[in-house]
């Protein structure tokens, strides 16, 4: 187990260093000059060629990615062309809200998906599970702007219960700050939810046609030990498939921040790149890539700790 | 049997290999349904210009916002205009740009699958860095860095969803390559002192054919979902065109005054995606042997 911590740790580094590099040489193939958008467009060639020099634009492009390396490793991601405000606050304030919609929408989801394919599961071929397949292929099938924009029409247009965007403003209490994420938690749980349904469904009933379920059942264990053996076996892909979902989350979250004008960093990311905020737009991209590889890291090793086969695929 | 590459392949690798079942099937109600839709769908969107009741872009200023009517069937948007005519036109971005990113994703992961599956060692292992580095981001932060280094576009979107598939493709591609080159009629043509490309043509692509359109079809839904999401993010068409993704992100500003240019487009997308989806169901069960195994058994 420690050595395939430590091949894999190896691999997240080399990945994380390669997405660095990624983001840095985006950024610089970028259009604009930033030389002149730090003078603005009064400036005449000759200061234009000392600024480019004094922000190390004229020196060879491994040695400015060595430069921008260090400045991203010391926090240092300079500021917003738009706002004046340091990135990496910026970034990380963002990243708190989107945070705060993920848990909820991971609990949302578990809640709803784990009993619907537990249930789908054993109960095969029942019209609960035929019922819950549909839900699952049309909660895959529909787009997350789509979903998001609909809740909007439904809650907070008609019913008028919810509110249609925003987060609120700082320092609420929490129950008015669950209040905004009520919506964008969902939307982003559906998906998450129909997903895990699904492959619940799958591993799940796979398991329990077993011949060592067959087994237990006619020796005559109670139900709730059968099914408790199943699950130990149908839960290690779930895992896998829950971290993956997991990771996704940060795309939808893109979206799902868009409909819901929710500031964390996907809402943030847009705004970004629509206004060419080419600081923040690195600090989002760097730290969007992090956080995706984290997840991918913690969850192989959640997988490699439930099931010491799966340690051996490292390559 | 005629001496073709294919038939001419050992019994074991026919029974490792995926391949299209020998004789013709009736077409399953999931082939029947999705595929028909799917026509209805191309057909709305090539004719569209023959069918739309008005110009999509014909503005009516006096008449904002209206519900269905027999004037305008599907009512108008904010700007008065015709909602139906619109999504005609609209579905024509989102099916191009669908599946001219999947045919890119296809063609660009045969070049880099075939040869990294055909010769391993060195070649494969630059190929399955390089694909770690696409599939180390979620699919949406690749098509913001195109969009970045491109600006918005059509042909952008389609680079977009194709470079995030593109991983997909040539893994599926490099697995079966790994297991043909092993297989005794690529090693008898070598003997036989057919070139690498020969090989790698006649010799391996045959395999690869069937589960790629699988692939190519599993794909299809998809890339329609990401192409109307990255218009609704705004990185697609430019306005006034069209688009399914950006009439919904143009609606939402007026959700309180009007439900339909928002349900209507949403609706279709939706449609069309489940359409997608059956028939990619259908096909996988057509083209897969051991898949459409799984799904017999009770």
């Amino acid at each position: 187990m420690w050595r395939f911590a430590l091949v894999r740790s190896g691999q997240l580094l080399l990945t994380l260093l390669l997405a660095s590099i990624a983001v840095f040489l985006v950024i610089q193939h970028a259009p604009g000059d930033p030389a002149q958008v730090q003078l603005g467009l009064t400036a005449t060639p000759a200061q234009i060629a000392v600024e480019r020099q004094k922000l190390g634009l004229d020196a060879s492009i491994l040695h400015r990615y060595l430069i921008w390396a260090t400045q991203v490793l010391h926090l240092n991601l300079g500021k917003s062309f738009t706002t004046g405000l340091p990135v990496t606050s910026t970034v990380v304030t963002a990243f708190g809200y989107t945070l705060r919609l993920d848990v909820v929408a991971i609990v949302l989801g578990l809640v709803l998906g784990l009993p619907l394919g537990l249930v789908a599961a054993l109960r095969r071929g029942s019209w609960a599970d035929t019922a819950i397949s549909a839900f699952a292929a049309l909660g895959l099938s529909v787009p997350v702007f789509a979903l998001g924009t609909l809740l909007v029409l439904v809650f907070a247009v008609h019913f008028r219960v919810m509110p249609a965007a925003g987060a609120g403003v700082p320092g609420q209490s929490l129950l008015s700050a669950l209040h905004f994420l009520w919506l964008p938690a969902v939307t982003l749980a559906i998906p998450f939810a129909a997903v895990l349904a699904r492959y619940v469904r799958i591993e799940l009933g796979e398991a329990m046609g077993e011949p060592y379920v067959l087994t237990a059942r006619s020796l005559g264990l109670p139900r709730r030990t059968v099914i408790a053996n199943a699950w130990r076996n149908a839960v290690i892909p779930t895992i896998t498939v829950m971290g993956i979902q997991v990771g996704r989350l940060l795309a939808g979250a893109l979206i799902t921040e868009t409909v819901f004008s929710y500031p964390g960093i996907g809402y943030l990311t847009v705004q970004s790149i629509q206004s060419l905020d080419y600081p923040v737009v690195e600090g989002v991209l760097l730290l969007g890539a992090a956080v995706f590889l984290l997840v991918m890291f913690v969850v192989d090793l959640v997988v490699g700790l439930a099931n010491p086969r799966l340690r051996v695929q490292v390559r | 049997m005629t001496a073709s590459p294919v038939t001419a392949a050992p019994v074991a690798v026919r029974a490792t290999l995926p391949r299209v079942r020998a004789g013709v099937r009736r077409l399953s109600w999931r082939e029947l349904v999705g595929g028909g839709g799917l026509v209805a769908f191309v057909l709305a969107a090539v004719l569209a210009g023959v069918v739309s009741p008005w110009s999509p872009d014909a503005l009516a200023i006096g008449s904002r916002l209206q519900g269905p009517s027999t004037a305008h069937l599907l009512g108008t948007d904010q700007l008065g205009r015709d909602l139906l005519s619109r999504i005609l036109y609209g579905l024509r971005p989102s099916l191009e740009s669908g599946f001219a990113a999947i045919a890119l994703a296809a063609v660009v992961g045969v070049l880099l699958g075939l040869p990294s599956g055909y010769f391993g060692s060195v070649i494969d292992s630059i190929v399955t860095r390089i694909l770690d580095l696409l599939v180390a981001w979620p699919a949406v932060f690749l098509a913001l860095a195109v969009v970045l280094l491109l600006g918005t576009g059509e042909l952008q979107v389609i680079i977009a969803i194709g470079l995030a598939e593109v991983p997909v493709f040539s893994r599926l591609v490099r697995s079966i390559a790994l297991l043909a080159a092993r297989s005794d009629h690529v090693v008898a043509a070598k003997a036989a002192g057919a070139s690498a490309p020969r090989i790698m043509v006649r010799h391996v692509l045959p395999f690869v054919v069937a589960p790629l359109v699988v692939q190519f079809a599993i794909a299809a839904p998809q890339a329609l979902v990401a192409e109307a999401s990255l218009n609704y993010l705004g990185l697609g068409t430019h306005p006034p065109a069209p688009s399914l993704g950006a009439m919904v992100s143009e609606g939402q500003a007026f959700l309180a005054y009007a439900a339909g240019p928002i349900v209507f487009p949403i609706a279709v997308i939706v449609v069309l995606v489940v359409c997608l989806t059956l028939l990619a169901d259908g096909l996988q069960d057509r083209l897969d042997p051991h898949r459409g195994a799984e799904r017999r058994r009770p």
